[in-house]
């Protein structure tokens, strides 16, 4: 192989286009719906999550409304709102934040910050789309069935899920199933994808421990996701057969509406288990790729290179492998062996430790930074607010006896909305504003989106934070009311109508924020190629927005890793990653 | 990959570096990268059911699934097939075409073979219990068995892709290396089969599989 | 700077909130004030590195914000300052564990000398059996299960005949006897949670789950179910009361046996015949009912409901809210029936009668007094409750009103219309079951609420008549002469 120098300071070869054959679509069908641009694909999937996790956003106004004045809405009854719990949950954890985090972020910023043209199977990425919609598709239909979508929780469990007791027992269950399965499958494929792209499809240069903590947190986020979601698929399976077959899986020996079943034999409790090892893994899935960019994010706008970068990534790493060992602490109240509870409460609280690493290491980022409060940078720390809060609390669940008077109360949904909710989203938004100008070639409008930050920022904490209390006072959650107790003073009643306040102006301010994205893409003000003047390779593409093979005629060579801000002797606070360093040596190995 | 632990990422790269992947290089390594992926995902799936399985077993009422001598026959199609498969490989990379297409042809002979005796196995189940889907171990019978099967069918997409390369291309290059993607599917699938069917549905294996799943 | 402030006004906010809201653990009333103590300590342990974390968070904001002429430092890692972090919330977090596992190895291992006694739970109401003399309770089937024999005992077992029956949602405790409780559930998943006792555990059928604890404060406590058992979830209410040794062994003793109530099972219709000549007066002779006395028709009426009607109008439990008019008029008619076996005697006699109105005797009875006491008089718009119906109330009373008797729901169908309209709104109003007692009755005023306005009840019993329509029958049969 031959090598000739493609500047004066670099005696490497650039890579030819054509590199991975790309097929360039010809059509406007080919362009914008079956597109195999990982770029496409990423919008299509965010465009899609958000779009349900709009549905959901508003089954929460829904849930909000009754809990705040109950028996006054008449079209809420008790079915409606657990099926309006059902879907809310459900769409948020797997059809809203996994896809947009793995399937959004994931395509988008892959083959662009690790340096390759597109993902290394473009035609099974559009598939994986397509995939996923159908799935969404499903789950939307289930509204629509007879008797309704599924109110059997987020969790499903059996048996109440498939029995006449609950909403959406027939129809509703088998259509979630169904949807979920499909899911897992359109996952799978884009997951495998995003996996070895990442394994196999870095630019030369970029090793492993050069990769931005973004990509790290994505792709043990997707490791995780693949090895989780069987778990989840196979007891879908079992579900589903247990309704159509009548085999006893789940399903043990239970009288039901005055009638006994034909079951016999089944263990609910096994369902638990495979769920909660998909389920526990989840959160993980959910929140690693947030880890990972809000690394970058802080980085950047603190104009500082992440400090403890390799603890941090094997905090992820040790993180994602941890999470499969502590599933479960979810159901220390479960009725399962209680004695599994020594073991679970250990590994909960061990997983803790490189957590706070996480957290130290991203405030000691910040300290003798040059920290410039820009839109991302307001969500990052509005993030550490909420990360630190959710995890604190986390330290009451993941103890077993400290955890007991506070399951299954408002306490739990507050602490996984802190930490798994609110704390992703944040992230989220700042990503989006972060990579708005490179996706659009536009600016966002400033004052919408601080308006936005705010508002979500301050509305969020008011609307979490008393949640907490109402579950230490013992109000259950799922519940559709809570009148009638005697250890419940009024006022409890008066903190869920504010916190269904904050939420309702919380939840107005999403509509600003997508209002701003939509109008933006077309009125905002053109954004140059590197408005952050940040580091990665993905705001070093020749246009922007980057065309299809992402790198023009030269795939990029990395001579560094994604941190190097303020580096001490060089007058810019920065340094892309794919520019060589002034002594490098000239020859070149074959 | 020592280095991922000792590299200080911070240090800018001074020295050479490695040429590029071409892309058909890329190309070729990740399909390889990942089946083997995928294969540890189906692993996972498996084992996941292999345990749920063992831990319905501690149950008093358990009663095991009748024995079904077809299986027998229909593990041996499984293994004749990953045998055939097993010689395209070693013809393919001696050039050997013709011997090539007829490994091919004869794995995917032999794998429906197997999966048409699974289902007369469904068959002969169905007969035997009649009815008696809330014993567990014939639910999960039906599931295990039927999984593997979609697995195996799955796998005839990819083979099916192979034969027609074979039988279109007048030479050999590149069709090494689906052959031997297939071949790993098959041998892969095929221990899960010997895993499954001899574990799970042959004689009285409770105290091995209950050592295996950790519950004695 | 702003942002700062804000940060810093929300930590602190936080801190204060906790300390001076009134809100927070109700009054603890077991021996886990252990639980209530970790917590404390958690509290204490994350307060205080959530406040530190974020104190240093709000001044970087302040201290290293862009300025210009602003650089960073350049500061790959440092892997000392990281190790002293690592081990410093290593500490911290096994000074939280160590004492969390002490307490859960307490939470796992009942004392020897705690009573056990079991709890069922089933769509969506409470009942409870405890061993008798002979200290065992005895063996349990689903398929035992009926009407006659609630808890499925198995009839066969000797240890099960002096089993302590009780088919009701409220529990009595002795106070300062641990009790190990054992949980059964012969549907769904359920969960078992005092709020003042700290612990809680889940159901789950086809297993029996523990928890243990000790009362340690007399009362009375709510008992919630708080694991997702479908419709009815929010509404499975039952009471625990914790009793001095007096009361609970004077509760204890009017509490049947196994043995007793399948012996109980007979019945005398001479002695419910003269029982019910006083009820007649008002509820016709042939149960027919009478809406000018504002006297339901009672052919037709669930037995058991019947039976738990009279028991609460004995004790007091229903008809004593002063809004109660009617209620109150029924109560002393109830204090009439000595004990349970003339309840079960004049309900059985009720049984047998047909309902129709018998006009032979009564030469005044013409259309215009058969409309007056029996026509329907709802006005409401059945397809405007039929979702309703449907989606809620058809959980427990079924989708054609006929009742469930696991779910303790009476049938709806051969009510008078005007009946269930003024008892629905009773229910809603909290004139009748809201006696801490009345569990069920609580259940369906929780229920009666998703009516907003009395329209809607209205809708709701029109509906309810679709379901099957006796009530016309008496109206028809004046019609015919």
């Amino acid at each position: 192989m031959e090598h000739i120098a493609h500047d004066e300071t670099s005696f490497v070869r650039p890579a030819e286009v054509g590199e991975m054959e790309l097929y360039h679509p010809k059509t406007w069908l080919g362009k914008y719906v079956f597109s195999q641009d990982a770029k496409t694909i990423a919008i299509q999937y965010a465009g899609t999550a958000i779009a349900i996790g709009m549905v959901a956003l508003v089954l929460s106004w829904l849930m909000r409304l009754q809990l705040a004045w109950p028996n006054t809405f008449t079209f809420i009854d008790p079915a409606y709102y657990l099926q309006a719990v059902t879907m809310h949950g459900m769409i948020m954890v797997v059809y809203l934040l996994t896809a947009l985090f793995l399937g959004g972020f994931g395509n988008y910023l892959i083959p662009l910050m690790v340096g390759a043209r597109d993902m290394v199977f473009p035609w099974l990425n559009m598939i994986s789309f397509w995939v996923y919609f159908t799935a969404v598709l499903l789950l939307a239909a289930s509204f629509f069935v007879g008797g309704g979508s599924t109110g059997a929780g987020w969790t499903l469990y059996p048996p109440q899920a498939i029995l006449p007791g609950t909403p959406g027992s027939k129809a509703g269950i088998l259509l979630m199933l169904a949807s979920l399965a499909v899911f897992i499958i359109g996952f799978t494929m884009g997951g495998l994808n995003y996996v070895v792209t990442i394994l196999q499809a870095r630019t030369r240069g970029m090793t492993l421990m050069r990769m931005p903590l973004t990509i790290w947190g994505i792709f043990v986020a997707t490791v995780l996701a693949l090895f989780a979601f069987p778990a989840l698929f196979v007891s879908a399976i079992m579900m589903s057969l247990d309704v159509l077959l009548g085999t006893s899986f789940f399903m043990p020996a239970i009288m039901t509406m005055g009638s006994e079943s034909e079951h016999v034999g089944g263990n609910p409790l096994l369902f638990q288990h495979l769920f909660w090892f998909f389920g526990h893994p989840e959160v993980y899935i959910v929140a690693l790729p947030a880890f990972g960019i809000v690394s970058d994010l802080i980085s950047v706008h603190a104009r500082k290179n992440i400090f403890g970068y390799r603890m941090m990534v094997w905090a992820i790493v040790i993180i994602g492998a941890l999470s499969f060992v502590v599933w479960a602490h979810h159901m220390y109240v479960s009725g399962m062996n209680p004695y599994f509870g020594f073991f679970f409460a250990t590994t909960t609280l061990i997983i803790a430790v490189p957590t706070a690493l996480k957290v130290y290491n991203w405030v000691l980022t910040l300290w003798q930074g040059n920290i410039h409060l820009t839109v991302p940078m307001l969500f990052s720390i509005a993030f550490l607010l909420f990360f630190i809060n959710g995890g604190m609390t986390g330290l009451f669940l993941g103890n077993a006896s400290v955890s007991m008077p506070l399951s299954d109360t408002l306490f739990v949904v507050a602490h996984f909305h802190m930490v798994m909710a609110v704390a992703p989203v944040m992230v989220v938004c700042g990503a989006i504003y972060h990579w708005y100008p490179k996706i659009t070639g536009r600016w966002y409008h400033e004052g919408m989106a601080r308006f936005h930050f705010w508002v979500t920022f301050v509305g969020s904490y008011l609307v979490f934070l008393p949640m907490h209390y109402l579950g230490i006072m013992g109000v259950p959650r799922r519940y559709f009311e809570i009148t009638g107790t005697t250890f419940l003073p009024d006022s409890a009643h008066s903190v869920n109508a504010s916190i269904t306040i904050a939420a309702l102006v919380v939840g107005f301010a999403q509509l600003v924020f997508l209002y701003n994205l939509i109008v933006s893409a077309f009125n905002g003000k053109k954004a140059p190629g590197n408005p952050w003047n940040a580091t990665t390779l993905e705001w070093q593409t020749e246009h922007t927005p980057p065309e299809h093979g992402n790198f023009g005629k030269e795939l990029p060579c990395v001579y560094r890793w994604a941190y190097d801000y303020s580096v001490p002797g060089i007058e810019d606070d920065f340094i892309p990653q794919n520019v060589p360093p002034r002594n490098r040596q000239t020859e070149v190995v074959q | 990959m020592s280095s991922i632990f000792t590299e200080q990422p911070w240090i800018a790269d001074t020295g050479p570096i490695a040429p590029a992947l071409s892309g058909s290089e890329i190309a070729l390594n990740s399909r390889r990268s990942a089946l083997k992926v995928l294969l540890s995902v189906v692993s996972i799936f498996f084992l996941l059911m292999i345990v749920a399985y063992g831990g319905r077993m501690l149950y008093q009422d358990w009663r095991p699934t009748p024995q079904i001598n077809l299986l027998w026959a229909n593990t041996g199609m499984l293994l004749l097939s990953s045998l055939c498969l097993q010689g395209a490989l070693m013809w393919a990379r001696e050039g050997r075409m013709q011997w090539v297409k007829s490994g091919l042809v004869a794995a995917a002979v032999l794998t429906v073979l197997f999966l048409a005796g699974q289902l007369a196995a469904w068959q002969q189940l169905i007969t035997m219990v009649l009815g008696d889907f809330s014993n567990p171990s014939v639910g999960f019978f039906f599931m295990i068995t039927g999984i593997h099967g979609l697995h195996m069918a799955g796998g005839m997409v990819a083979l099916g892709r192979a034969i027609r390369r074979a039988f279109s291309s007048l030479h050999l290059s590149g069709i090494e290396h689906t052959v031997a993607n297939c071949a790993l599917y098959w041998h892969y699938l095929l221990g899960v089969w010997l895993v499954v069917f001899g574990l799970l549905f042959t004689g009285n294996n409770f105290e091995i599989l209950l050592r295996i799943c950790g519950f004695i | 700077m702003f942002a700062a402030i804000v940060l810093l006004v929300l930590v602190l906010g936080t801190v204060v909130f906790h300390v001076l809201s009134p809100w927070y653990f109700t009054p603890i009333a077991s021996n886990w004030s252990s639980m209530d103590n970790t917590v404390t300590l958690t509290f204490a342990v994350t307060g205080l590195a959530f406040v530190l974390v974020n104190l240093f968070i709000a001044y970087c904001l302040i201290k290293f914000r862009n300025k210009a002429g602003r650089r960073a430092e350049y500061e790959p890692e440092s892997i000392k300052m990281e190790t002293w972090l690592t081990g410093l919330t290593t500490v911290g977090i096994a000074a939280m564990l160590a004492p969390g596992l002490l307490i859960w190895k307490d939470v796992v291992t009942p004392p020897d000398s705690a009573t056990e006694l079991e709890v069922l739970a089933r769509q969506w109401n409470w009942s409870y059996r405890l061993p008798g003399e002979d200290g065992q309770l005895g063996a349990v089937a689903v398929s035992h299960t009926s009407e006659d024999n609630p808890l499925g005992i198995d009839p066969s077992d000797p240890f099960g005949q002096d089993d302590i029956i009780v088919y009701d949602p409220v529990l009595h405790l002795k106070v300062g006897e641990p009790v190990t409780f054992l949980l059964r559930s012969t549907d769904v998943l359920h969960n078992f949670t005092v709020p003042q006792f700290r612990v809680k555990m889940d159901f789950v059928p086809g297993q029996v789950s523990y928890i243990w604890a000790e009362p340690q404060e007399e009362g009375s406590y709510d008992l919630l179910c708080e694991e997702l058992c479908g419709v009815g979830h929010y509404a499975m209410r039952g009471r625990v009361i914790v009793d001095s040794e007096e009361e609970y062994a004077a509760w204890l003793a009017v509490q049947p046996t196994f043995a007793e109530t399948q012996a109980g099972l007979g019945t005398d219709l001479v002695a419910g015949q003269a029982s019910y000549a006083v009820c007649s007066s008002c509820h016709g002779a042939n149960a027919e009912g009478n809406k000018a006395m504002h006297a339901p028709r009672l052919a037709g009426m669930d037995a058991e409901y019947m039976k738990r009607q009279l028991r609460h109008f004995k004790r007091g439990v229903r008809g004593t809210h002063e809004d109660d008019t009617w209620g109150q008029t029924m109560a002393p008619m109830a204090m009439m029936l000595a004990d349970a076996s003339a309840i079960n005697n004049v309900v059985a006699y009720i049984d047998t009668l047909s309902g129709e109105a018998d006009f032979s005797g009564d030469s005044t009875y013409n259309l215009s007094a058969a409309v007056e006491r029996y026509a329907p008089s709802a006005s409401g718009d059945p397809s405007k409750s039929a979702a309703l119906y449907q989606s809620t109330c058809a959980m427990c009373h079924g989708g054609a009103g006929e009742g469930v008797w696991t779910v303790n729901a009476p049938n709806l169908t051969g009510l008078d219309d005007w009946y269930l309209a003024s008892q629905i709104k009773n229910f809603r109003d909290g004139i009748r079951g809201r006696h801490a007692d009345d569990l069920y009755g609580l259940q369906m005023g929780l229920v009666s609420n998703t009516m907003t306005d009395d329209q809607a009840i209205e809708d709701m019993v029109a509906y309810i008549m679709t379901l099957e329509s006796n009530t016309e029958e008496p109206v028809q049969l004046a019609q015919q002469r």
